[in-house]
């Protein structure tokens, strides 16, 4: 599976890398993207199986490029990992299209509880 | 509106704790000048129903060790664009975490770092509401929840309206 981590933060990337390793996830390939608009290049060139955005961000938000990926067709499941865990920032993301919101943050236990059923 | 402190102090505890595996306390009041020594102030700001800032102060030493765990560095050897980095993202956490406390719908700004000796953050029309010090690693670290007035005028507002409701009854 092909995963690919959206943050503008690159000690941010590092550290979802790190902890999808240590929750079991490491063996998936994993690519990196520094915003929206970059993902959306880089996932329209060649999708991944699964996005993990997060939602502020430079040049195109997480929630803008959920709805590129949207109007381009439902194919890539979307997840957002994110400091913004208020209950109308959910709704948003969950109305757009996301399959689920982790929040920053987040525990070795809580990528494996919520991605566990997604990437298996 | 008021935060809780308590609801504050977990909050960073929480982060530095999960993120960094670092303990950290509440340090003395009140909370250290930055004059004299290298300190580094990140900053969100927040809009929508709640207007305001969230500040995250910490000495230039303990900034330097933060970036190092957050990007698996060896101690000291952390880029100044590393360190810059990893405080931002440590700001928007305590910042995004905080914004959930607060009445919304409310947005959060990218988070922008301050570096210097001798400093003030201003953000215009805004006061400090809470100001809590903390130490870790023997380092002072520093959190403000600042409120626009755009957000004090609007609770004063709601606060005459329900002053008269409660005169009518």
């Amino acid at each position: 599976m092909k995963i690919m981590i959206v943050d503008d933060s690159k000690a941010m990337r590092m550290i979802v890398t790190r902890t999808l390793r240590q929750a079991g996830f490491g063996h998936h390939t994993l690519e990196q993207a520094g915003n929206g608009a970059d993902a959306l290049r880089a996932i329209r060139s060649a999708p991944p199986d699964l996005v993990l955005s997060d939602w502020n961000m430079p040049e195109m938000s997480g929630l803008e490029l959920l709805q590129q990926l949207q109007s381009d067709g439902p194919q890539v499941r979307f997840g957002f990992v994110t400091a913004e865990g208020s209950p109308e920032m959910r709704r948003m993301a969950l109305e757009a299209g996301a399959s689920f919101v982790i929040t920053k943050p987040f525990t070795v236990e809580s990528f494996q509880e919520v991605l566990g059923p997604v990437i298996s | 509106m008021q935060v809780a402190e308590t609801d504050i102090c977990e909050v960073v505890a929480g982060i530095w704790s999960s993120v960094l595996g670092l303990d950290i306390r509440r340090g003395a009041e009140p909370a250290p000048s930055r004059e004299g020594s290298g300190f580094l102030t990140g900053c969100v700001q927040i809009t929508g129903l709640w207007e305001g800032a969230v500040t995250l102060d910490c000495s230039a030493a303990l900034a330097r060790r933060t970036a190092a765990i957050m990007f698996g560095l060896e101690p000291d050897a952390a880029s100044i664009a590393e360190i810059h980095d990893a405080l931002g993202e440590l700001t928007n956490m305590t910042g995004g975490n905080i914004k959930t406390l607060l009445p919304g719908p409310c947005q959060l700004s990218l988070p922008a770092v301050v570096e210097g000796t001798d400093y003030r953050v201003i953000v215009p029309g805004s006061h400090v509401v809470t100001q809590l010090a903390f130490e870790c690693q023997g380092e002072p670290v520093k959190v403000t929840l600042l409120k626009g007035q755009k957000t004090a005028h609007a609770e004063a507002a709601k606060t005459m309206v329900a002053a008269r409701l409660g005169g009518k009854s």
